[in-house]
């Protein structure tokens, strides 16, 4: 029988080094050639992400020593370290895009402010509740992407693929984490729970739409007003897309483990990637044969 | 004594305080805790640590 994907959460140290001298110039931001404007959500995703993930490391650091469940440690352990990782991952990539599209440095200040004044000014309820509200997304985001991986990634550059496919899978594992955090203070607090899931979609949405926007510019798809209206178009739906599958989140009875997109089928491609990785295969690149391997497998 | 900062994930190892749960005493100068000792935070390895100048 297979295992659930949030059991045993591992933490896998990757180092993708894109923010090494000449990055840039082997890794375009469009790197997706099934879908390119699949690579501009998900690299606007990943401006303010990694910021978030640092706060959320903090957060977990400064209140972990108050929780009496030894398994949850444990998986705060793990989310920690796996967060950790992707956030110094995804601040290189940042760096590397940011040759494309300069506007981003100051989205990139901007995210970072936005979590260190977070973390420093509001109190313990909303850093645990916007933590859990903000994963709430990042695992639904890895569910959805990995679902449609075939549109969204079957063409694309082997190490962005790798770096997406890894941090996607690794948001899924430990997607309950921060829920279960927040329910070990505030069992009861469910409104508030639900609040926050809002209020960080609301945040999501309005970070990655800026980033977003200086993509669409960057690219230069306004001189060509129906390239710029299909992007748009792909925004909206995405974005739909995301807020339609947190409807079952705002549900009392609501787990993360339960969640239709988790518990009905375990993804194929996550399952093909673990394997992978557990047979030595670099986990820094995925080539087109790399991923027919790995399938072929599953 | 001196303190060293994960550049993973901002972990800080205090040499006056060590890493005891790790078994590294309280006192160990980071160039004598073993080199397979990890970030107890992250994972992360001894390498990754940079020093904070006072």
């Amino acid at each position: 029988m297979a295992t659930h994907p949030m059991d045993d959460i591992p933490v896998r140290r990757l180092r993708f080094k894109l923010d090494e001298d000449g990055a840039e110039e082997s890794h375009h931001p469009i790197w997706s050639r099934s879908c390119p404007d699949f690579s501009m959500i998900i690299n606007a995703l990943g401006i303010h992400v990694p910021y978030f993930e640092r706060f959320l490391v903090e957060v977990m650091r400064k209140y972990r020593g108050e929780l009496s469940d030894p398994k949850l440690e444990k998986d705060v352990h793990a989310l920690m370290g796996q967060e950790a990782f992707h956030a110094f991952n995804f601040v290189g990539w940042t760096k590397a895009m940011a040759h494309y599209y300069p506007g981003l440095t100051k989205l990139d200040d901007e995210a970072r402010e936005y979590f260190e004044h977070a973390l420093a000014t509001r109190d313990k309820k909303f850093q645990i509740g916007f933590t859990a509200g903000y994963e709430t997304f990042t695992f639904l985001g890895g569910m959805i992407v990995l679902d449609r991986y075939e549109e969204f990634m079957a063409d694309a550059d082997p190490k962005i693929r790798a770096l997406w496919v890894w941090h996607q899978v690794e948001e899924v594992e430990h997607g309950a984490v921060a829920f279960d955090f927040y329910k070990a203070f505030y069992p009861k607090a469910e409104w508030y729970r639900r609040w926050m899931v809002v209020y960080a979609f609301g945040h999501i949405l309005g970070q990655t739409f800026k980033a977003y926007a200086a993509m669409v510019r960057g690219e230069g798809y306004y001189r060509k007003p129906l390239r710029a209206l299909r992007a748009w178009r792909f925004f909206l739906s995405f974005g739909w897309d995301l807020a339609y599958a947190a409807f079952p989140v705002l549900r009392r009875k609501y787990h993360p483990r339960n969640h239709p997109k988790c518990n009905e089928e375990q993804n194929r491609v996550a399952v093909a990637w673990r394997e992978h990785i557990s047979r030595g295969a670099d986990p820094l690149s995925l080539t087109d044969g790399d991923v027919e391997q790995m399938l072929e497998r599953v | 004594m001196r303190k060293w900062r994960c550049a993973i994930c901002n972990h800080v190892y205090d040499e006056a305080e060590g890493d005891p749960d790790s078994g590294i005493a309280p006192g160990t100068k980071m160039e004598d805790v073993p080199d397979d000792w990890c970030c107890p935070d992250c994972g992360a390895e001894k390498a990754d640590f940079e020093l904070i100048e006072e």
